[in-house]
């Protein structure tokens, strides 16, 4: 008696062996683990299935189209090509992979590690020692929620969840997930709430009872908008709040912080140089996380404008000196 | 572990396959670490594997496997196989969200060389606009340099530049771990100059240049490593005070726990802190709405730290 996984392993490499297209009655003829008394029917429903799994393991399995009914590998699709990493980027290849294997944020590293047996013997480096914690809130949480929320934006299903904001106030919501992204160690999900018909985003550590729409499971429920683009959902700490809430800040990073500059404003607003420094024109809506972000990231970066927020921080460090004083 | 369904299964042995080169030698642990499986896992895929071939099924056929205690040997080659098999979609994937967490972009070459060689469905810009990594922006020419001296135990000089260091100092370090954290990658060394491990911020080291010297990696311990990679223990820890304004969040202090709710609203947290400067920085951000208690030391930072930004401002 076979196992299914041998069937499936014996039929790889038969059409592998195989040099001309076969019929599926070679298959079931020739492959064995298909039961020789099984119903025409059974046997191609059994095929059907086998057929995705192994396209989805990697390998190319085409019709032949000068004859229906038969079934070729597609060699050169099914088999990777002569990798030409050079000593660096190997190294860098198995260093990330090395550390997100290890970290239950990541949420696919089930597929990571199947990607790193594939390519490991390409791949001439030995490992590389690091770690990596991208989600520091119940990592293995958020990694198995984004790993479903990723399947349901590939396949663009709707997804249902429970969702407490950050006043605490809970209720359910549906989304069109259109896509995901890490920001300073959250993941995050941003989709089209069916409800309010327009995009949010959403802290997946505040989501809770996920479930993918099970109706027509292989038919899309939505599209995603044309140039959709994650990345132009990332804020900054002091950009979160209310539109109403908005205004212009300006900002200079001086001779000290001026190589900082690029990696500080994260592509958000306009710099400018000023001198030995920078100015950055970039909007906000949280005023007390604007004068947070100044003084974090310090020394070096000064508000130069709205005033009355330069005046506040003043204050705020006179009662740090009261304080401690 | 969860049990793998049939389909799951079937992917790990079709990857396995591309490892069955003849003449391959190599040790059921060292092979199972290379393909991120146990040793009990492996061997049993390896088991499953040389009971696989093609008609007639004859020992000839099959695939030419064989596991003799930790020894795993190929014995032979699988004439149709052509080496390892393309990833799939989702692995090609997962490859290239790995590499953008490391701050590879999706253009990049690395990527570029991968999806060439081992995918031919993936398209990496188009994954990038629906999955971001937001990552401290590093030279990808250093990651790629510290990354091949960890491996290789090389040591390097670098040259580092702290937030408000007008220039950069040189140190001659021993790479011995790459980490990553909320965004931004680290490296853990034993530096030189401190004679002591040392952790610098990748995107702060703006030159590397290597010394061609190995180094034992083992030399100085291995107390900085692996499972303490993200540990605070054995940090001195400071009380602080969180007024009534001011939530204390757990993940904003990492390492912190609460020790008190006092009935005034306000909160009470011991914060470990490996220097003053992180710690003052932090406290002084909030504007008077956290106060240090203890240790004095931390208070003295605050207060210079205080006085130097109202200079500033």
């Amino acid at each position: 008696m076979y196992s299914a996984v041998e069937r499936l392993v014996n039929l790889a490499l038969y059409l592998a062996a195989a040099r001309v297209p076969v019929s599926a009655e070679d298959i079931r003829s020739e492959v064995l683990g298909y039961a020789p008394d099984q119903a025409d029917d059974a046997f191609k429903r059994q095929f059907e299935r086998d057929k995705d799994d192994l396209r989805t393991a990697g390998l190319v399995i085409r019709t032949d189209a000068e004859n229906e009914g038969y079934y070729r590998l597609d060699r050169s699709g099914t088999f990777a090509a002569p990798l030409d990493l050079n000593a660096e980027e190997a190294a860098s290849v198995r260093a990330a992979a090395s550390a997100l294997l290890g970290d239950a944020s990541f949420p696919f590293s089930d597929d990571l590690r199947l990607a790193m047996a594939k390519i490991t013997s390409t791949i001439d480096s030995g490992d590389v020692a690091a770690a990596a914690r991208l989600a520091d809130e119940d990592p293995a949480q958020q990694g198995s929620i984004v790993a479903q929320l990723a399947e349901a934006a590939s396949i663009r299903k709707s997804v249902d969840f429970g969702y407490t904001n950050s006043h605490g106030i809970s209720a359910p919501h549906r989304v069109d997930p259109y896509g995901l992204f890490l920001h300073d160690g959250r993941w995050y999900l941003v989709g089209r709430d069916t409800a309010l018909d327009e995009p949010r985003t959403y802290t997946v550590a505040r989501m809770s009872d996920i479930a993918v729409n099970p109706a027509r499971p292989k038919s899309p429920d939505f599209e995603r908008p044309d140039g959709f683009d994650v990345a132009s959902f990332v804020r900054l700490p002091f950009q979160y709040g209310p539109a109403q809430s908005r205004f212009d800040a300006l900002l200079r990073f001086g001779a000290s912080a001026r190589w900082r500059a690029s990696s500080l404003t994260a592509g958000h607003g306009e710099l400018e140089a000023d001198g030995d420094g920078m100015l950055w024109h970039v909007s906000a809506c949280s005023r007390p996380r604007l004068l947070q972000f100044v003084v974090d990231n310090g020394p070096g970066v000064h508000l130069l404008k709205p005033a009355g927020e330069v005046q506040a921080l003043q204050r705020g460090l006179k009662e740090v000196l009261s304080v401690h004083g | 572990m969860a049990k793998l369904s049939t389909a799951q299964r079937t992917r790990r042995l079709i990857a396995l396959l591309g490892r069955m080169e003849n003449g391959v030698v190599i040790s059921l642990a060292e092979m199972a670490a290379e393909v991120g499986s146990s040793s009990a896992e492996l061997a049993e895929d390896l088991t499953t594997l040389s009971l696989c071939g093609i008609a007639p099924y004859t020992p000839w056929e099959l695939v030419p496997v064989s596991i003799d205690g930790d020894r795993v040997e190929v014995f032979g080659s699988i004439p149709a196989m052509r080496g390892p098999v393309r990833l799939s979609l989702a692995e090609a994937e997962a490859l290239s969200a790995a590499l953008s967490a490391a701050g590879f972009s999706a253009d990049d070459p690395i990527n570029l060389k991968l999806a060439a060689a081992t995918s031919a469905s993936l398209d990496a810009e188009e994954l990038a606009r629906t999955l971001h990594t937001e990552t401290a922006k590093h030279d990808i020419a250093i990651f790629e340099a510290l990354a091949a001296a960890t491996r290789d135990h090389q040591a390097v000089v670098l040259a580092y530049q702290r937030d408000g260091d007008v220039a950069a100092r040189e140190r001659t370090v021993e790479p011995l771990q790459l980490l990553a954290d909320r965004g931004a990658w680290y490296l853990t060394a034993w530096c030189r100059e401190a004679d002591d491990f040392r952790t610098f911020r990748i995107d702060r080291i703006r030159n590397l240049q290597g010394t061609g010297e190995q180094f034992d990696p083992g030399a100085h311990g291995t107390s900085a490593l692996s499972a303490e990679a993200f540990s605070a223990r054995g940090l001195p820890v400071a009380r602080l005070r969180f007024t009534n304004q001011e939530s204390y969040i757990e993940r904003d202090w990492p390492g912190s726990r609460l020790i008190e709710r006092l009935e005034n609203g306000d909160e009470l947290a011991e914060v470990p802190f490996a220097g003053t400067d992180w710690i003052a920085r932090r406290v002084v951000a909030r504007l008077g709405r956290v106060e240090v208690l203890e240790p004095e030391v931390v208070r003295e930072a605050v207060v210079a730290l205080a006085r130097e930004e109202s200079s500033q401002h």
